[in-house]
């Protein structure tokens, strides 16, 4: 693993001392490290090499000042999360070498995401890079429809049929993420933990749940209201989910009715 | 049957030719929850989103209205949240476990209630008296509730008590003495908590409580003697020396018969930081940092060889 890193390394490094071009560096090193996993089937080596190709692509956006392609970065990440994760069956059982690359690539991409909503969420680093506040909905329109595209696998495994529940389901679900919509990170964040529940993962996981718990105090503590307002806010967002959590538990009731 | 895991089923298919739908199948059914979970999952998730959102909000209030309270609206608050949750302790059937848990909860909100009094009556930041009096005023609880997390908050109280005193009021002390002081009541705690089951059945601490202890009176000891090195020799340093080395070399003994890999990875490690440090203070120059660099490389190493060799031979 340690020669990977510093090979990687040097190599970064000899390129950027012959006065090439930044992002033509940047696109070679990610080529390198695409090699490497077609060549590699080593689990750590896989992992930092999709992770160190997460690093080019947000290293290109920010080399090229074109901040706001980072919303692109996001949705790409996000998407590719889902596809890899729920179609565990299908790269497990080709012959080729994606099958010792599962695990290890699944979570490099996870990883790969986290990297972005930090960019993204973190309010420091959102002022420092000049990312634009009104392009936030572009990722989070995105998310909200990977979650939406989850829904009905999570409602088959729960089992419920009933189409007007169903339907109640998704209209909740939409609109308790719509105040997500100017900050991506929860509902990046959300996703994470909806993955990782469903394909039973658990560091993936224990990652969603942090990274919830994170984004959502810190934007609170970043929203400029009052501290009466928040309050306000806080106490009856409070409410509306143990009316959720009272719901959920008379759900079984009803399966066992019908 | 034993219960199939994924890596068993990433194994089969790697070489057979099982099809997509047969792995899918087995993964949903073997592998990815099921609807029980899934509601549970619901469920805790909302729940727990819900009391946190909602304790927030409260907090909000209280923190928005704080400057206007009364003083004794501020006190009698804590004061009275700490008794209702010793009174549930005392007088309601839940588990054990959560009595542990609300026992814990009171001895922070004791924490809090020193706090508002320091805040109240402006006796300054930091004063160790806060810390003295909250480890004081929760010592009955910790012996009575034997719960480990209250042991180790209790534990963590007392050497921040023991440290801003030194800092803020002990100032004629002289430099050792607080590394000693530290040192001891650390491993006395330690050594309590290790032996205690020779003495009696009831006190029975779990294995990470007692691995925490033992680093960090390592931690401390290894600290102490650095800085004995460094600064001016002083009696204090010498008795601290002489306790860090009777403690060491017990504890050594103690890994090697009980077989715990701990003692005996943590006492050679900081041995080592040691002598890099007496090699530091000796040496002067390029001299040093070569001499010391191939010191602690080559120590490291025989060291992280030594223990493999050692842990294969047990388990064999």
């Amino acid at each position: 693993m340690f020669p990977y890193i510093t090979g990687l390394g040097c190599l970064t490094f000899g390129l950027l001392q012959l006065n090439l071009d930044e992002s033509l560096v940047a696109v070679l090193v990610l080529l390198v490290a695409l090699l490497g996993l077609f060549v590699s089937q080593n689990y750590l080596l896989s992992f930092i090499g999709t992770l160190t190709i997460a690093c080019c692509l947000m290293a290109l956006i920010f080399i090229n000042d074109s901040y706001n392609l980072i919303h692109l970065y996001i949705s790409f990440y996000a998407l590719l999360l889902v596809f890899w994760c729920l179609n565990e069956a299908k790269f497990l059982v080709q012959n080729s070498f994606l099958m010792r690359l599962y695990n290890p690539i699944r979570i490099g991409l996870v990883f790969s995401l986290l990297f972005g909503l930090i960019t993204i969420g973190i309010k420091g680093i959102r002022g420092l890079f000049e990312i634009s506040e009104h392009y936030l909905w572009i990722s989070s329109v995105v998310i909200l429809a990977a979650i939406i595209s989850l829904i009905p696998r999570i409602l088959k495994v729960v089992g419920l049929q009933n189409p007007k529940q169903k339907n109640v389901v998704y209209l909740l679900s939409v609109l308790t993420l719509l105040p997500t919509l100017f900050c991506p990170s929860i509902s990046v964040a959300v996703l994470i933990v909806l993955i990782g529940f469903y394909i039973n993962h658990r560091a993936i996981l224990v990652i969603g749940i942090a990274a919830l718990v994170y984004f959502v105090s810190q934007y609170y503590y970043d929203l400029s209201f009052t501290l009466l307002t928040k309050s306000i806010i806080l106490f009856s967002s409070g409410l509306v989910f143990i009316i959720f959590y009272l719901f959920t538990r008379k759900m079984p009731k009803e399966d066992e009715k019908g | 049957m034993t219960k199939i895991s994924r890596k068993d089923i990433q194994v089969i298919s790697r070489h057979s030719n099982w099809s997509e739908s047969g792995v899918d199948h087995v993964l949903k059914k073997h592998i990815y929850h099921g609807p029980r979970d899934w509601k549970r999952f619901l469920s805790l998730f909302f729940l727990g989103l819900g009391v946190s959102f909602t304790l927030a909000g409260i907090i909000f209030f209280f923190a928005y209205n704080w400057d206007n309270l009364h003083k004794f609206v501020k006190i009698g608050l804590v004061e009275g949240l700490v008794l209702a949750l010793m009174l549930t302790v005392l007088f309601s059937k839940l588990d054990q476990l959560i009595k542990n848990i609300l026992v814990t909860a009171s001895a922070v909100l004791v924490g809090v209630l020193m706090a508002i009094f320091g805040q109240v009556y402006q006796t300054g930041a930091n004063a160790y008296d806060l810390f003295l009096g909250w480890t004081l005023l929760i010592t009955l609880w910790v012996i009575v509730s034997n719960f480990a997390p209250l042991w180790l908050l209790y534990i963590v109280l007392a050497n921040i008590s023991i440290i801003l005193y030194d800092e803020q009021v002990a100032n004629d002390w002289p430099n050792g003495v607080m590394h000693t002081i530290l040192f001891t009541i650390n491993s006395a705690f330690a050594l309590f908590f290790i032996l205690c089951h020779r003495f009696t059945d009831k006190i029975k601490p779990p294995n990470w409580f007692t691995s925490i202890l033992v680093i960090a009176s390592v931690s401390i000891g290894t600290i102490g003697v650095g800085r004995g090195i460094e600064d001016s020799f002083h009696p204090s340093y010498g008795v601290l020396f002489i306790i860090v080395f009777a403690l060491y070399t017990s504890g050594f003994r103690y890994g090697i018969q009980n077989k715990q890999i701990l003692y005996l990875s943590l006492i050679p490690f900081s041995v080592i930081l040691i002598v890099s440090k007496l090699l530091m203070k000796i040496l002067d120059g390029a001299t040093m940092y070569l001499t010391v660099s191939l010191f602690i490389v080559f120590s490291v190493s025989l060291l992280i060889k030594t223990l493999i060799n050692l842990q294969k031979k047990w388990r064999n």
